[in-house]
């Protein structure tokens, strides 16, 4: 290892970390609630794919999980089958399944991830159909992960919001740093004074960042 | 067809995305602790007991090193 900070080829703290942690800690806290979690991750590779009916359907699929597809949403397969190619599901008709699932419970949290990866057109569709969502069902936590720019949009359809800024902390950085260390490849040219120095260099001059 | 074809049908016909697939692999290369500060925050915290709290949104400086 030379003297300059090696690179490291990680992510410290993304928004995918955040929400996959806040997905993994509300069931203990709800579970006896019974309160349905539903996530979806935007990215940015997948745009295409993620149009706002998908994003919508991969939302509502999730609250399927315990008592199974209800019969008022097979119907609707059935019906949209009937047209000549088949019939999209339309953003009305999945908003209208997601309130109907949502109320059969006594309390849904959605989170998504990164926001900022979804391509603009879909991410003001999905906030209004969440705001329609949530006024029909108040009980409905939201949590939503992105970069700075969307925030502006999210308080027009969500003035109330609660914004947390995330940026990783010194014990975030350190914990990090030791996971890298543990994995190091060349352990022989490591040695204790090479080790304290890394751990004392690099989360300050992350922080100066 | 039977039940399990049709509901597979069904969820492909509403959607194609895989959440569940994502969840488990950010999940799997999370490192430990990392980012558990954020679930003991006040803002967080009174959200989850509060009758009303529509939305907790978070601002992530996304901070590669």
């Amino acid at each position: 290892m030379s003297e300059k900070a090696p690179p490291i080829n990680g992510v410290l703290l993304t928004a995918g970390n955040i929400s996959s942690l806040v997905i993994d800690n509300f069931p203990k806290q709800v579970r006896d609630r019974n309160i349905a979690v539903a996530g979806l991750y935007c990215d940015y590779l997948a745009q295409e794919q993620q149009s706002t009916t998908n994003m919508l359907g991969a939302i509502l699929i999730q609250l399927f999980a315990r008592d199974g597809i209800p019969e008022t949403v097979q119907q609707a397969f059935h019906n949209g089958k009937m047209v000549l190619g088949g019939q999209a599901v339309r953003i009305s008709e999945l908003v209208k399944m997601l309130k109907t699932a949502i109320a059969s419970r006594p309390g849904v949290f959605i989170c998504i991830d990164a926001l900022d990866e979804c391509l603009p057109k879909n991410r003001l569709q999905l906030l209004e159909s969440l705001q329609e969502i949530i006024r029909a069902s108040p009980t409905t936590r939201v949590f939503l992960t992105g970069r700075p720019h969307v925030r502006d949009e999210i308080l027009r359809y969500f003035p109330e919001a609660v914004m947390i800024p995330v940026t990783p902390t010194f014990g975030d950085i350190e914990i990090y740093l030791e996971m890298r260390l543990a994995q190091d490849p060349t352990p022989t040219e490591m040695n204790d004074e090479l080790r304290a120095k890394i751990m004392w260099v690099i989360p300050r001059r992350i922080s100066q960042m | 067809m039977n039940k399990t074809d049709e509901d597979n049908q069904i969820k492909q016909w509403l959607s194609p995305l895989t959440p569940q697939a994502r969840h488990q692999s950010v999940q799997s290369n999370r490192v430990g602790g990392v980012g558990s500060w954020l679930l003991a925050k006040n803002e967080f915290r009174e959200c989850q007991s509060k009758l009303f709290c529509s939305v907790t949104a978070i601002q992530v400086w996304g901070r590669r090193i």
